[in-house]
């Protein structure tokens, strides 16, 4: 069927929106940086909608947009998000829920690139190729890459958080939270 | 192609747990887009290209010349290169409302009578000095024209009423000069 690319737009608001929206929560750690990445990615997918050749691969497309989105609110040099309204290493990380999950939780203690392909293999069940597309890598590195986040996430829900987080090294972009952007 | 991972206890847990975190609620009215019918390029385009061909239908329909001038067009545009005199120039005169006893205006290149619109027509092409050719249609029986003029299908037309019983005149040029000339010559000088 024609649509017109506002309507195309706005069909991959309404299909796409939740999984963008919790992906970049669970990146972020935070909600309000998550509103603001997602919008971000769907004005710049606007700005891109004709970039896109296979409509079948418009999710992984539109996380890869979210992805640098949530990339330019990291500070580059420290690789962490500065300041803002989340959680840190010893506490829960922003979910939307009271309780608190050792899972979720943990995923919050792992690093953003093991974290990335965890969202995209949990939070979707997206097949490999779509993965690769999605993170821009080789299908046989999100297999290994998988395989390493697993085992990353088993391991942190084993591990007690540090009593202070200040006198704690932090893992890679472990504390993510919100910068606004002028 | 699913990535090919043993899956155990643990993943089902773990989805099982990151199904209940992170509810992002509905989509935001502010992401989806609504651009007005008005605003939208396409409709843009079709309101100018349809402003454009009402203004040229109009402009065509208000230079359009009644119809037995068209049709006297369209014969001169067929007759332009025949030259000789098949008629008398006496009758010819008085059909053109001239005096029988002067002299044709001009350099007569072609007299004749025609059929013009299903009618009679007496058909005079004159070469004008300083003006150029021109061609004057004088019917039997002609509907009510008014003195107009204008230009059609690549020629000045204009309508004069003759000297004598005030008949309509069909003048066809190539040149407005020519009509200028060509109107002092068989119409009605003006009261």
């Amino acid at each position: 069927m024609f649509l017109t690319s506002e309507a195309r737009y706005n069909q991959w608001v309404r299909d796409h929106y939740r999984f963008l929206m919790r992906s970049a929560w669970a990146l972020t750690r935070s909600r309000s940086v998550a509103e603001d990445v997602v919008q971000d990615c769907f004005t710049n997918a606007w700005k891109c909608r004709d970039q896109l050749r296979d409509v079948t691969l418009a999710r992984p497309w539109l996380f890869q947009i979210m992805r640098r989105s949530i990339l330019r609110y990291v500070n580059p040099c420290t690789q962490s998000i500065e300041d803002g309204d989340d959680a840190d290493w010893g506490q829960a990380p922003d979910t939307g829920i009271n309780d608190r999950l050792d899972v979720v939780k943990a995923l919050g203690r792992v690093s953003q690139i093991h974290r990335e392909v965890l969202v995209l293999h949990y939070f979707d069940d997206m097949p490999t190729a779509q993965i690769a597309e999605a993170l821009e890598i080789a299908p046989g590195t999100v297999l290994s890459r998988l395989a390493r986040a697993r085992e990353a996430l088993k391991n942190a829900m084993t591990m007690s958080p540090p009593a202070c987080p200040s006198e704690t090294a932090r893992p890679t972009l472990g504390n993510v939270t919100a910068i606004r952007r002028n | 192609m699913k990535p090919q991972i043993q899956e155990d206890e643990f993943d089902l847990r773990a989805r099982a747990e990151f199904s209940l975190a992170y509810e992002p609620g509905e989509v935001p009215a502010k992401l989806l887009r609504h651009t007005s019918l008005l605003a939208r390029r396409g409709v843009q385009l079709s309101i100018a290209v349809l402003v454009l061909l009402c203004g040229g239908l109009a402009g065509v329909l208000a230079m359009r010349p009644p119809d037995v001038v068209r049709a006297a067009i369209e014969h001169e545009y067929y007759e332009r290169t025949l030259r000789g005199n098949f008629m008398e120039v006496q009758p010819l005169l008085a059909h053109l409302g001239l005096e029988p006893d002067k002299a044709m205006p001009g350099y007569p290149q072609l007299m004749r009578p025609c059929e013009i619109d299903g009618q009679i027509a007496y058909h005079l092409t004159t070469f004008l000095e300083k003006g150029g050719m021109v061609t004057v249609f004088a019917l039997d029986h002609p509907p009510a024209l008014k003195e107009t003029s204008g230009w059609w299908a690549n020629v000045y037309w204009q309508v004069v009423h003759s000297k004598k019983d005030g008949k309509p005149l069909i003048l066809v040029a190539q040149q407005k000069k020519a009509l200028l000339l060509a109107q002092s010559a068989f119409g009605k000088p003006p009261a």
